[in-house]
């Protein structure tokens, strides 16, 4: 994450901040479509919030998402599940982020948003788009590094399919 | 499971009786449309949604009962109506809309403007008298007769819930004596507050669904965090005891926490127990606060439309809408009440990482469920449901498919299989 | 009021009693009833959904949208239910000669 050194994190439309930002946006979605599940925590900071939430959930700012943690700790516990305990088909999930934009910056924090689709190719079926939406987050740059204060998955979809196992 | 000759167009249950489910009441079509007129159009009680939803007059919130879209208004009064949201003229949807409110206290067709009441009633459309000389509706049209189906509706402890039928039993009388307690114990006129919706769509048939929630057999072994993390045992206090005739069927777990931390005799048996798995953030599986003063979770079905649970504090209704013969769609409504303060809302929306459409304990049941429809679409097998013997009667214990039993006695009754 | 905030709108001729008939005046859509007798006007336009009052239907002291059939008293402009939720505007009326005229103000 941020393996460039951004030096003004002031202006917004700064193309070299940017850049840096959708690098970090998509270091993060390969680091899951590696399954490289035990580095996923390491894009968040200690007290980080994820969730992955409807439109409908979010757009009424009612609290309860598919998935929802409070802290790294709760991210490490859905790792844990996800790799040693939950039964599921075997698949491929590959993500895609684009329109990652800069709404604000306060301070050493960037509020930002992505678009993003999860598709899903089945072991003996076609491959599907899963999931689509956007991306709704604070990102906290400090030291050289971006880290996910806060990242709300925001899926447009009405319902999800059979049952949600990929963080996205 | 055994193949067996007979074909679907004989409906003929297996001998043995319950002990027996022939697949066929999963994949074929004539069976989910008469699924359909015997339960969700007949002489249950179905769930709408909750009253916090619709709080002022003009107020409205979609909802389903099976394939059949409905919306459930409030008027001016504060009467809750349940109508179809079909218009009387041509069968357009009223609106396309979650939620929201109508304006002016009338619900208006996007068609060709059919105007009805809160209620459902027409009160008129364009140019019904006619216009600048040209005739109108006919003298003999009658608006009655012409409105918006509208349901028979009932509210408890605000939950809404509606029927079309003039016959089906009052709602208390529909639920039963047994699960009414524990309905009440939730619903207990404290106001309510919606938490937030988890909807799943799920290509298989819903008895998959409702089996599964009458299966506690499977939970320790399909859902390994449960036993994992401590959550169950088979040595556990766990009651699954079917009611009215198998229609319903109630659970009540005593929670234990010095139970959860034991090895026994019992405990060893079951190979997934482990306690090499820890968890970063134990709260997820801890109590927050015993609210309901009786260290139990609960869960209880009210056939044919929901499950409604408690597990620590995370409250939800599981509302079950079959989709066709081979979709069906649920819906996750938490809820929580008005005087919770912070941090029991927080705690019921940690626990509802529990349940729900990614939930540690319940992510499993319909990835299981929906991989076995192609065979049950290929295949015409009889599925064997002995564990825990071939009777009815209430288990004290997760192995046992008795409810399932139960259930199906009472679905082969009213079906007439 | 004015002379000049008067506007002839309608031969008198024009409006039986029971009736009703939209027209202009000023720059403005305005309906004239007569009832018993007396003429009344108001804007023609429903406050509903904006259709003509005029092309409804008319009995008594009340008009009826021919939309959606929102009611209004066409002698104080009053809405009498669901679905109106604004009062339509009223006009002074009076008769000179053979002519009704309104006053806009």
């Amino acid at each position: 994450m941020g393996n460039r050194t951004v030096n003004k994190l002031s202006i917004q439309s700064d193309p070299e901040l940017q850049s840096a930002l959708l690098q970090f946006y998509e270091q993060y979605t390969t680091c899951l479509d590696d399954v490289d599940f035990d580095r996923w925590p390491t894009f968040f900071t200690p007290d980080a919030k994820y969730q992955i939430t409807s439109r409908e959930n979010f757009a009424r700012g009612l609290p309860i998402a598919a998935m929802s943690c409070d802290g790294v700790g709760m991210i490490k516990d859905r790792v844990t599940a996800l790799v040693k305990v939950l039964v599921y088909e075997p698949r491929i999930w590959r993500r895609y982020v684009s329109s990652v934009r800069i709404d604000a910056i306060e301070g050493d924090i960037i509020r930002s948003r992505g678009n993003f689709l999860l598709f899903e190719s089945m072991m003996d079926r076609e491959p599907q788009l899963n999931m689509l939406g956007e991306y709704v987050d604070k990102v906290l740059y400090r030291d050289g590094l971006f880290r996910f204060k806060e990242r709300s998955c925001v899926y447009d979809n009405y319902r999800i399919q059979t049952t949600l196992f990929a963080p996205v | 499971m055994l193949e067996t000759s007979s074909t679907p167009n004989t409906y003929k249950w297996p001998t043995e009786g319950v002990t027996r489910i022939p697949s066929w009441i999963y994949s074929d079509q004539e069976i989910f449309r008469r699924e359909l007129e015997t339960f969700h159009y007949g002489e249950s009680w179905n769930y709408i949604g909750l009253e916090c939803e619709i709080p002022t007059a003009g107020s409205f919130k979609r909802s389903w009962i099976g394939p059949r879209c409905v919306l459930a208004t409030r008027d001016a009064n504060g009467q809750v109506h349940v109508v179809e949201n079909r218009c009387a003229h041509r069968d357009s949807q009223l609106t396309w809309k979650e939620s929201g409110q109508f304006d002016s206290q009338v619900m208006i067709c996007p068609y060709h403007n059919w105007t009805y009441d809160l209620a459902g009633n027409l009160k008129t459309m364009p140019f019904f008298r006619g216009c600048a000389g040209n005739p109108g509706m006919p003298a003999d049209f009658d608006r009655k007769k012409n409105s918006l189906k509208q349901l028979r509706v009932a509210t408890r402890g605000g939950t809404i819930w509606a029927t079309y039928s003039e016959r089906a039993p009052d709602f208390v009388d529909f639920v039963g004596p047994e699960i009414l307690p524990w309905f009440d114990r939730l619903f207990n006129g404290k106001p309510l507050k919606l938490l937030g919706i988890a909807r799943q769509i799920v290509p298989c048939n819903w008895k998959f669904y409702t089996d599964n929630t009458h299966d506690g057999y499977h939970a320790a072994l399909l859902h390994t965090f449960i036993p994992k993390f401590g959550l169950w045992r088979p040595d556990g206090d766990y009651h699954q005891i079917p009611t009215e005739n198998g229609r319903h069927v109630l659970y009540r777990i005593g929670y234990s926490k010095e139970l959860q931390n034991t090895r026994n005799e019992v405990t060893k048996e079951l190979r997934v127990l482990e306690s090499d798995f820890k968890l970063a953030d134990p709260s997820v599986v801890t109590q927050h606060k015993d609210e309901f003063g009786d260290m139990h979770n609960s869960a209880f079905q009210i056939f044919p439309s929901t499950v409604v649970q408690q597990f620590f504090s995370s409250l939800t209704v599981r509302h079950i809408v079959p989709k066709s013969a081979i979709s069906h769609e649920i819906s996750w409504n938490f809820f929580g009440y008005e005087d919770d303060d912070a941090e029991m809302t927080k705690a019921r929306v940690r626990h509802s990482n529990l349940v729900g459409p990614s939930g540690f304990i319940s992510a499993e049941d319909t990835e299981i469920i929906a991989q076995i429809q192609p065979a049950v679409n290929e295949y015409h097998s009889n599925h064997v449901i002995e564990m825990g013997g071939k009777g009815t009667e209430a288990a004290h214990t997760m192995i046992s498919e008795s409810a399932i039993r139960a259930f199906y006695d009472f679905y082969r009754t009213e079906m007439r299989l | 009021m004015s002379t000049a905030g008067w506007i002839p709108v309608a031969a008198t001729s024009e409006v039986g009693a029971g009736t009703m008939v939209g027209t202009q005046g000023g720059g403005q859509s305005i309906a004239l009833f007569n009832v018993d007798g007396t003429y009344y006007a108001t804007s023609n336009i429903c406050t509903h959904q904006f259709a003509h009052l005029s092309d409804g239907w008319f009995e008594g002291c009340m008009v009826e949208c021919p939309l959606h059939a929102g009611q209004f008293d066409v002698r104080t402009g009053k809405g009498l239910g669901p679905p109106i939720t604004s009062d339509v505007r009223t006009f002074p009326v009076r008769v000179v000669g053979d002519m009704i005229e309104v006053y806009l103000g």
